[in-house]
This record gives C-alpha cells, sequence and structure tokens, in this order.
C-alpha cells in the first residue's frame, strides 16, 4: 500500500487523475481519496496539518504498517541556480527549522533524482530571507512547509526506509506567483518516475519477508477475541504460528478447531490454551529440532 | 599517518554518505570523500542521528548500505565480552574503529547490539591510538580491532588498517587481531606481517555459509586466503566460530574439518577456536523480531546466564565430537573453546 500525503489539490490532482482515485465521501476531517492499493490525503498547508493527516489516516485506516510506503509528494522552493522550475527532488534531510529537529529517510541505490537538503518553514519563503549558504556546502538547500510534520508522524509508524520526501521545484522564492496549471502538468509528467522509485523501495520490504499469510493473521486475531485474549497473549500466538508456518506448517486447522470448540475462557485457561498449541505444533519440546 | 588513495570511482559505492559536522574538519574524512567524490554527502549533526533512528530496517539497509563519518568519542577502547575468547591473555580489549558490516550473516550479533545496519567510519583514528599507547604502557593485552566491523572486508573500499600499522607496529605490549570472513588475496600480497598481528579467519562448512553468511565468500575462496597469508608469513588463527549444533549439519562438519586441513598445514596455523551459536538474550529477542523469515530464530533456544545457545546436553554431545576431530589435526593447547562451553 502507498499513501500519499499532499499539501494542496493541485499536488493531488496528477495522482488522483493517474490512479483513477474515488474519493471517500464518508470522511470529513480531511479529502482522502482511495484506489487499488493507493491512498491519498490532502492535508492542508503547513507542517502540523501535515502531522495531523498522517496520524489521521494511519489511524483510522489501521493498514498493516509492514507493507506501507508513505510519500510525501508536493513543491518546494529554491534560490539554488542548479534547480529549474519543474524538476523533481528527493530529500536526504529534512530540518524542522523551528525546533532544530533532523529526520533523515533512508536512501536506495541507484535512483536518479538529486537529493536535497528540505528545510521545512512556517511561513513562505522568499530569496531577501533565504539562507543562501548550505551547511558545510554539500547538498543544495530548499524550502517547503510539510516535510518536516509528514515525517514526525510518519516516523512513529513506520521505518526510514517506509517513507519517500518527493518535491518538485515550483519557485526560485521570488515571491512570484506560480503558474499552477503548468506545475499540475509537469508534476503529473513526473509520476512514471516515481512509480520506479516507488518500485524499488518495495522489492525489500518487511511484508515480503514474513512468512505468514493474510489469512494467519486473521485466524490468530478472530481465536484472540473469541478467546478474549490479551494484546500479549494475542502477540505470543501470533508468533507461535509464524514459527510454525516458518517450520513448514500450517497454523490455520488448529486455530480453526480452536474457534469452533473453545468457549470463553478464564485467564488461566487462555494461557493454557497457548500451551495446547505449542503441544499440537512443536511437540511441547523446549529444543524442538525443527531446524534439523 | 598516511593517506588513502582515491578509488577512482565516478560514483560511489554507497547511496550516501552522512557527515557528521566534527567529522568534516578531520584529514581522514576528507580523503574519503575525495575517494569516493560521485557519492551524495548529506550533512548530519551527530551520527547517532541517523545512526539510532528508530523502527530501522536491517534487512534493507543491507543491500542499500551507506557510511556514516563520525567522530568516536570516549572511551575509545573497551573490556572484551566475556562470551568471546581471550585465546590465554589475561586482558582483552577491543577497539572501535568502525561499526558494520558488508556481509549478511544471519546469526551476526551485531544486528542484536546496534539499531542501525549502516557503516560508522570514525574518522580520529589518533585518538584511539593514543588510548592503544596509553594501553600498552600497563602491560600485555589481547587487543581486537574489528570486533564491530570486518576490516579487512572492508578494505577495498576504506583501507584504514594502512593508516595505523606504522603506529600499532611500535606498541610492543599488545597483541593485535584482524577477525575476517573475506577472501581478498591483495592485502596479504601488498602487506608485511608484523609481530604480534593475527589475522584470523572464521570459516564454516558451505551448507552452514550457504543458510546463514549471505554475500560471504564459499569456503574454497576463504581457504585461499588463509593459504596466501600463511605463504606471505602472517600468523594465522582459524575461527570456526559459530558451530551449528543441528543434526543436519553433522556430516558437514565431519567433512569441514578434513577439507580445511587438507588445504591448510595446521603446524603452521597459532590456533583455532571454536564456539557454537550463541547470543546475549537481548540481542536474540530484538533479532528474532527483525530476522523474521530466519530459521535460526524458530527454535526457543535455552537461557543460560543470559545467553541462549544450544540445549547444553546436545552442546557437550557435539563438543566431545568436535574436539575429537580437531585433536587429529592440532595439539590441544591449541585449541581454544567459547567460554560458555
Amino acid at each position: 500500500m502507498v499513501l500519499f500525503v499532499t499539501a494542496l489539490t493541485c499536488e493531488a490532482d496528477p495522482v488522483i487523475q493517474r490512479y483513477r482515485l474515488k474519493k471517500d465521501m464518508a470522511l470529513s476531517a480531511f479529502p482522502v481519496y482511495r484506489g487499488k492499493n493507493k491512498l491519498l490525503i490532502i492535508s492542508g498547508v503547513g507542517r502540523l496539518k501535515a502531522a495531523m493527516a498522517v496520524a489521521f489516516i494511519l489511524g483510522h485506516e489501521r493498514l498493516p504498517l509492514s507493507d506501507l510506503l508513505l510519500v510525501n509528494l508536493g513543491f518546494f522552493g529554491s534560490d539554488d541556480p542548479a534547480f529549474a522550475t519543474g524538476d523533481l527532488v528527493l530529500a536526504g534531510r529534512v530540518s524542522d527549522q523551528a525546533r532544530a529537529r533532523d529526520f533523515y529517510p533512508d536512501l536506495m541505490h541507484r535512483q536518479p533524482l538529486p537529493v536535497i537538503h528540505l528545510r521545512c518553514v512556517d511561513q513562505l519563503k522568499t530569496r531577501a530571507a533565504s539562507e543562501i549558504t548550505p551547511p558545510m556546502g554539500l547538498l543544495p538547500v530548499g524550502y517547503d512547509m510539510e516535510s518536516a510534520g509528514f515525517l514526525e508522524a510518519a516516523l512513529r509508524f513506520v521505518g526510514p526506509d517506509q517513507v519517500l520526501v518527493l518535491k518538485m521545484l515550483s519557485d526560485h522564492l521570488t515571491g512570484e506567483p506560480c503558474d499552477l496549471p503548468a506545475l499540475r502538468s509537469r508534476l503529473a509528467s513526473h509520476l512514471p518516475q516515481l512509480e520506479d522509485l516507488v518500485d524499488g523501495m518495495k522489492k525489500t520490504p518487511r511484508a515480503l519477508t514474513d512468512p505468514t499469510y493474510h489469512l494467519d493473521r486473521q485466524g490468530v486475531a478472530s481465536l484472540a477475541e473469541h478467546l478474549r485474549l490479551t494484546t500479549s497473549q494475542q502477540q505470543q500466538l501470533f508468533v507461535l504460528a509464524r514459527r510454525h508456518r516458518l517450520a513448514g506448517g500450517n497454523p490455520l486447522p488448529a486455530l480453526a478447531a480452536a474457534r469452533q470448540h473453545a468457549a470463553k475462557q478464564s485467564p488461566q485457561q487462555r494461557s493454557q490454551q497457548l500451551e495446547h498449541f505449542k503441544t499440537i505444533w512443536f511437540n511441547d519440546r523446549p529444543f524442538s529440532g525443527h531446524l534439523s | 599517518m598516511s593517506t588513502l588513495k582515491p578509488s577512482g570511482l565516478t560514483t560511489g559505492p554507497f547511496p550516501a554518505i552522512y557527515l557528521e559536522e566534527a567529522a568534516a574538519t578531520h584529514p581522514l574524512a576528507q580523503q574519503v570523500l575525495d575517494r569516493f567524490s560521485g557519492s551524495r554527502v548529506i550533512p548530519i549533526r551527530h551520527y547517532k542521528d541517523v545512526f539510532n533512528r528508530s523502527r530501522q530496517d536491517q534487512v534493507f539497509q543491507k543491500n542499500h548500505q551507506a557510511l556514516i563519518l563520525a567522530v568516536k568519542r570516549e572511551p575509545f577502547l573497551y573490556p572484551g565480552p566475556q562470551i568471546c575468547q581471550s585465546f590465554g591473555h589475561a586482558r582483552f580489549s577491543l577497539a572501535h574503529l568502525m561499526l558494520g558490516c558488508p556481509f549478511d550473516c544471519a546469526y551476526c550479533f551485531l544486528q542484536g547490539l546496534y539499531p542501525s545496519a549502516h557503516l560508522v567510519l570514525f574518522v580520529n583514528v589518533q585518538d584511539t591510538l593514543q588510548a592503544l599507547s596509553k594501553l600498552n604502557e600497563e602491560g600485555p593485552c589481547y587487543v581486537a580491532l574489528s570486533h564491530d566491523a570486518d576490516l579487512l572486508a572492508l578494505d577495498h573500499q576504506l583501507p584504514l588498517l594502512d593508516l595505523l600499522l606504522p603506529d600499532l607496529a611500535r606498541l610492543d605490549q599488545l597483541t593485535f587481531e584482524i577477525r575476517t570472513k573475506s577472501a581478498g588475496l591483495a592485502w596479504f600480497l601488498t602487506h608485511q606481517p608484523a609481530p604480534r598481528w593475527v589475522v584470523a579467519f572464521t570459516l564454516a562448512p558451505d551448507p552452514v555459509i550457504q543458510a546463514y553468511e549471505r554475500r560471504t565468500p564459499p569456503l574454497k575462496k576463504r581457504l585461499q586466503a588463509v593459504q596466501a597469508a600463511l605463504d606471505r608469513g602472517f600468523t594465522v588463527r582459524l575461527c570456526f566460530d559459530p558451530i551449528f549444533a543441528l543434526d543436519r549439519y553433522k556430516d558437514s562438519y565431519a567433512s569441514f574439518f578434513n577439507q580445511v586441513f587438507s588445504h591448510v598445514d595446521s603446524g603452521r596455523i597459532l590456533d583455532v577456536s571454536f564456539g557454537f551459536f550463541r547470543l546475549p538474550d537481548v540481542f536474540f529477542r530484538r533479532m528474532a523480531r527483525s530476522r523474521i523469515d530466519s530459521p535460526l530464530f524458530l527454535e526457543e533456544l535455552p537461557l543460560q546466564a543470559g545467553v541462549r545457545s544450544f540445549p547444553a546436553d546436545i552442546r557437550k554431545v557435539w563438543l566431545q565430537d568436535l574436539r575429537a576431530q580437531l585433536s587429529r589435526y592440532l595439539p590441544p593447547e591449541k585449541i581454544f573453546i567459547d567460554p560458555l562451553t
């Protein structure tokens, strides 16, 4: 699942059109658009709104975090003459200017985009107010208003390999009005490149290394609800199911049987239920020899 | 101190080089940046801002391994861990010159010890050299230089040892060990052996290498490197560590020792060490969470003195068997066994 977070409708439009996303009319806190394996939320302008949007959508959707990629897509400004309007860049460092905090999304090999140091500010930057010299002169500097809020919230849920901050140059900090239709069209032309990047990021997601299946997770959750297992007990049961899968077994029949036959239980009986799975899956041996 | 030679690369081998503010003015940092001038360099305030981030995925990072240039703060030397051998030395220390490894061994304790799989190069090697000089004044000590990094495997990219060798040669009370899984021959062909320097090769049967030691060279290549080191006069130690006491590898280990000592003259080996797979419990639990695809963490390995390893009865049987096999090639005083066993 890829979750796009944009500040403005004109930043979201190319994504909505390309993936034919449909607006979720049931949600009113933020505009949310849905499609196959794609989700988009329009946060509004500013660091705080970006953080709120990320927290809202992740809390509301309860998405499996292991195969989630969060993309902050939008415009940025820079007075670096190396960039032309419409250039797409990737943030390698994001600084929250107000709070002197830095964020570092992980970078991949072989990604062709220029990497910049993005400074997240609370007010629109203009050339007169900009700091022209980047720190140590190592990375080009750009300015936006959402990236730090996006990362602050996103990195509470996922790892630094699951976030991308992609920005397209909208202006050179001159304060002149932007040509939004032209920018929208230019952003649309970058989406194939963005897809390559997203595909690259998805080649090594945690979800691919997980030996369990969606049905295993469902089976565990269903039984846990039926038996009123504690969260900790549910986690223990899931780990047992994963171990059983890794050892070449199928946990689903035993989970289904337990769901069918077990009545609601006392706390002691719940613990016994976990022991029951250890017995039937691993013969109750502390060193089961499944590796041999 | 010597200088690094340019790599000649137009694009760097790292997706990014993170440069700590305090490291920027160090000559070694500049040499690395010159060497990898095609790399993206991202300035950072403190190396832990990148290295210690929450929820890092070490599997992803092993495929996209970045380099962090940082300044090591005190302490520069650490006491040797109790679950590692000290090879008869009364004092055992280790130095942090680098953190991280280019290989991807499923069992590697670094995954439990550190939250990141990125490489950290500490550019203030002079401070570590000073600490080693002080240690030298206190008397004999065994010093592991590559405990948290495979310096020889990284040598073609970051020839750190070249910078250290001339200074370390003067420290006559210290015995240095560089441990490696590398099969590179170049370093041995281009360097002179030094007294009190031990090159320790970690070896394993090929089925174990294939199962657990991703990206490492096969046994045959490692044995060629052992032979090259011996031929050049280096003092060589062989480490059979970790041993996987699993029935399916029993035959592999039997033929493995035969293969090793048919290639290598056991009389020219300083000593060997072997130890069973073992991890501090806290590392084991961390790694089981991140290595969810590894059968290694399937088992509820028993806990003994805070360390998880194979059950004592299994270790005992294997120990007798392995010791008997090794005794065919080496006298008992040349065989060191992990302290847990």
